[in-house]
């Protein structure tokens, strides 16, 4: 007689399977769903071992976050000075700093922290909301003006700067270079944008942005974050993936401790078409239970936000000229191609419309000419597609993952900047790519907006700006579809249905462990909703923002 | 050409254009020139004619060759690539960087114009004068094209062998409608003299002044760059490329006013490539070193030139007679009583 079977109670379990759509109790072994029913169903298997740690807590299956990247654990190694409260990966509520005053009292008290020889350095900072007020470098200068001061923006294409980095780096008023900003004297004023007035200034400073650098803690701190938002299965949707990393990967996912499965996905412009191609299969190979390889992300324009999205006419709201390719349309072409033939499976990051229309053009001649079934190839962002552009990937059996965050973070911005008010209340057409039978998941690009897949659900139900205003109400999910799209429609798009997105026989015993029933409570409220943590494997984790309280 | 001391700032060459316009093989020709130390910045090295024979070692992302230079991927972000090339231990004489089919290489010449350890040489931009205007009409990549012309120092219509007159006429016309000021020569096999790659070389020991010594449009000078014409034999090779660019010398015993110099140097002809040489000032014993790339400058105490000054120049076929262009600094010269 084998040991007892352990079974967890709870007040509700919800577990987006049609078989048996809510429960109270969910039997596990080896780590799997043994079985969800009734104590009496569930007790033929065998002698049930209760436990009731759960009996007030709502469970759903961990939610899977399809698009992130774990430099959203290495962000943390910095101060975050953003304008919303976000988490830490260790629990901590940071950032909400409502005014550049508050901004620089942060990084004040916070230097005191740091040894006196080491710069500061923070991230997240948004001035959008200041009325206009810039950061210069005479506000930083009130932090320190004998060591360096650096703040990265959220959008991680400017940096502020004291007057210390400015000497180190030997910017002057013959700085002649559009990303150094000038002040009316014509001297910088310590804003620097882009990649060469950043390079000269982290060099200078000698502090290392490279964000991507991962390390084993930073794989923790992301595992933090994901146990805090109720994640059990997310993705590092961009990564080299050379042996060396996928050797860190293998090694930090084996760990007991470590809360999360992690799907990171190879970079195929880090690679020629026929080294990635290699590369992809050959790590395919080394998939665990928690480190799903083989998934490719190929990248093609820059942001909206950024003015570096792709446009069709009539072009960005404000006149600002067309955005980048990160790679030429041709080549573009060729390597979705050449992916597509080897069977591998792809996300392919599109932004504006023009992007997203030409990868669909490129998927419909690969499936026309090389048909597959169920590649589940997924457009990431596809922030701009149109209903005719969600029709195509219906037919072509392309995927979706939109942007939903977007709505609440830069809603406003797209409404009166980039889009216009017509384009803007359309932008990451939820409801529209589900009317048109498009597979659908959402996400938050964390570190660029927080890992919270319950926000994101809240994003796309109520399309509400930060200012408030409600754009594009035809495109609000039902609370149901927007958990479906956070759970098995993420999954979905990762080709990992069968193990995780849902709790049925024979998956991952993954749940999100919630303090309410997100059906039941008011859908405003959605992203209010408490989060105990995670169970992973059938082990739980609770959320390093409880275990510290 | 001047070697960099170990420590003053790498000189930093960007070659920009789209795919099929001739930057690898550009890339390629310096290569095998040798004489410089380069690291070479590239997306792909699959199109980098690495001779294996002077391959000495590879990497996943770097081919250090026995010449000296070395190849280094881009795949993992510019910033990354330059701050390795940086910190190598022996640094290189030179930074090329091969910019990829659509992005900006002026986007990216401006780290060598920020970065303290790095000097911008010049950026060229090479345009397949065959198909340009065929690809400019392409809505998903004209204005990604123009872009990245728009602020090169010199735009190469290369593949002219391959080019009829009518389709290079029209490059260069779409060129000039979106930036009238561009440097445009047209080559084959992007073959270029060595004086518009490096600079030209004024010779010190010029004392003759006061005529103006300026060889004629399309005179051969003795740095006419032959060592890497592999591609055509002998025979085959014509000159056309020395139609394409044209030389001035300006060599005078005068000192010049400081302000006034300076201010002519802001007006000569966007026609102008290049000028280098030595040149004196009113009330200053000291002799200054001029290097003027496409409108950048630079004068630095440097005695080691003649008494006077003596500069040369190199631009494209458009560049102004010497006359005109000498009348242009004379008027910076203060007026010397007559004999
Ligand atoms: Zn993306
Ligand atoms: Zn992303």
């Amino acid at each position: 007689m084998s040991a007892p079977i352990k079974v967890y109670r709870a007040r509700k379990i919800i577990t987006m399977s049609r078989n048996r759509p809510t429960a109270t109790h969910v039997a596990l072994r080896d780590g799997r769903v043994l079985g969800v029913g009734e104590p009496e169903e569930l007790a033929r298997w065998g002698e049930l071992e209760i436990d009731e740690r759960f009996a007030d807590k709502v469970l759903m299956p961990g939610f899977v976050e399809g698009h992130a990247h774990a430099m959203e654990g290495a962000v943390w190694r910095d101060l975050y000075v953003g304008y919303f409260v976000r988490r830490s990966p260790d629990g901590e509520m940071e950032g909400g700093l409502k005014s550049l005053d508050a901004v620089v009292e942060r990084l004040r008290r916070y230097a005191e922290t740091l040894p006196e020889d080491k710069p500061v350095v923070a991230w997240g900072f948004d001035p959008l909301y200041f009325d206009g007020r810039r950061m210069d470098r005479h506000d930083l200068d009130k932090v320190s003006t004998t060591r360096p001061v650096l703040v990265l923006h959220a959008s991680f294409h400017i940096l502020n700067v004291n007057s210390r980095v400015i000497e180190m780096a030997g910017m002057g008023p013959s700085t002649n270079v559009e990303g150094v900003m000038k002040d009316p004297a014509g001297e910088p004023n310590g804003e620097l944008q882009e990649m060469a007035a950043m390079f000269a200034a982290t060099r200078a400073a000698k502090v290392d942005f490279d964000l991507r650098t991962l390390d084993g803690p930073s794989l923790y701190r992301y595992a933090g974050s994901a146990t805090i938002a109720g994640v059990t299965t997310a993705t590092d949707l961009h990564n080299k993936l050379d042996d060396e990393m996928v050797d860190l990967f293998a090694e930090v996912t084996a760990k007991e401790d470590f809360p999360l499965r992690l799907v990171p996905a190879l970079g195929a412009l880090s690679w020629s078409p026929d080294d990635g191609i290699a590369q992809a299969k050959a790590i395919r190979e080394r998939s665990t239970d928690k480190l799903r390889l083989g998934l490719v992300k190929v990248m093609t324009d820059g942001s909206i936000q950024g003015f570096t999205g792709r446009l069709k006419w009539p072009g960005y709201h404000n006149g600002a000229p067309n955005g980048i390719w990160n790679i030429a349309p041709s080549e573009l072409k060729r390597t979705i191609g050449l992916y597509h033939d080897a069977g591998l499976h792809m996300h392919i990051h599109t932004n504006g419309d023009q992007a997203s229309e030409f990868v669909i053009d490129c998927l419909e001649e690969a499936l026309t000419t090389r048909p597959r079934r169920d590649h589940r190839h997924t457009l990431q962002h596809c922030q701009m597609a149109d209903a005719a552009q969600f029709r195509r990937m219906a037919a072509l059996g392309v995927c979706a993952n939109l942007f939903a965050n977007h709505v609440f973070y830069w809603g406003d911005q797209h409404y009166a900047l980039t889009m216009g008010p017509d384009r803007a209340r359309r932008m990451d057409a939820t409801a529209t790519a589900l009317a048109c039978g498009v597979p659908l998941a959402i996400h938050s690009d964390a570190p660029v907006t927080p890992l919270a897949p319950l926000f994101t659900a809240w994003c796309a139900v109520n399309r509400r700006t930060s200012s408030g205003r409600l754009l594009g109400p035809e495109e609000r999910l039902t609370p149901e579809q927007a958990l479906f799209a956070i759970t098995l429609g993420a999954a979905y798009t990762l080709k990992l249905d069968h193990l995780v997105g849902s709790i049925e026989v024979g998956k991952f015993a993954d749940f999100a462990v919630l303090d309410d029933d997100p059906l039941a409570v008011a859908p405003d409220m959605l992203k209010d909703v408490g989060v105990w943590g995670t169970v992973l494997g059938g082990i739980p984790f609770e959320s390093p923002a409880r275990a510290a309280s | 050409m001047s070697t960099p001391d170990a420590t003053g700032p790498l000189p930093v060459t960007v070659i920009g254009g789209f795919l099929g316009a001739g930057k690898t093989t550009l890339v390629n020709r310096l290569l095998a020139r040798g004489g410089r130390r380069y690291a070479v910045l590239v997306n792909d090295f699959g199109a980098i004619n690495v001779d294996a024979k002077l391959v000495q070692s590879r990497d996943g992302s770097k081919i250090q060759l026995e010449n000296g230079c070395i190849c280094c991927s881009m795949a993992d972000g510019l910033s990354l690539a330059l701050a390795d090339v940086l910190d190598a231990s022996r640094r290189p004489e030179a930074i090329l960087i091969e910019a990829s089919g659509v992005a900006d290489p002026w986007k990216i010449a401006e780290v060598a114009l920020v970065e303290r350890s790095l000097r911008l040489e010049l950026v060229v931009a090479l345009v397949d004068a065959a198909n340009f205007a065929r690809q400019v009409e392409d809505p998903l990549l004209g204005d990604t094209l123009v872009r990245q012309l728009s602020r090169a120092d010199l735009i190469l219509l290369n593949k002219m062998d391959q080019a009829g007159r009518s389709s290079a006429d029209r490059a260069r016309a779409l060129i000039l409608a979106e930036a009238p000021d561009a440097r445009i020569a047209e080559t084959v096999a992007a073959e270029l003299p060595a004086d518009v790659l490096f600079g030209p070389t004024p010779s010190p020991e010029r004392r003759e002044y006061g005529v103006t010594a300026s060889p004629r449009p399309g005179e051969h000078l003795p740095q006419h760059d032959h060592a890497e014409n592999t591609s055509q034999g002998p025979a085959g090779h014509d000159h056309r490329h020395e139609d394409a660019f044209r030389r001035w010398t300006f060599v005078s015993p005068t000192a010049f006013s400081r302000a006034g110099f300076e201010a002519a140097l802001g007006g000569l002809p966007s026609s102008l490539l290049r000028l280098k040489g030595w040149c004196r000032f009113e009330g200053d014993e000291a002799g200054w070193l001029l290097q003027w790339v496409a409108g950048r400058w630079t004068l630095d105490r440097d005695d080691s030139g003649p008494v006077g000054t003596a500069l040369v120049g190199v631009g494209t076929a458009a560049l102004p007679a010497s006359g005109e262009l000498d009348a242009l600094l004379a008027a910076a010269a203060p007026r010397t009583p007559g004999p």
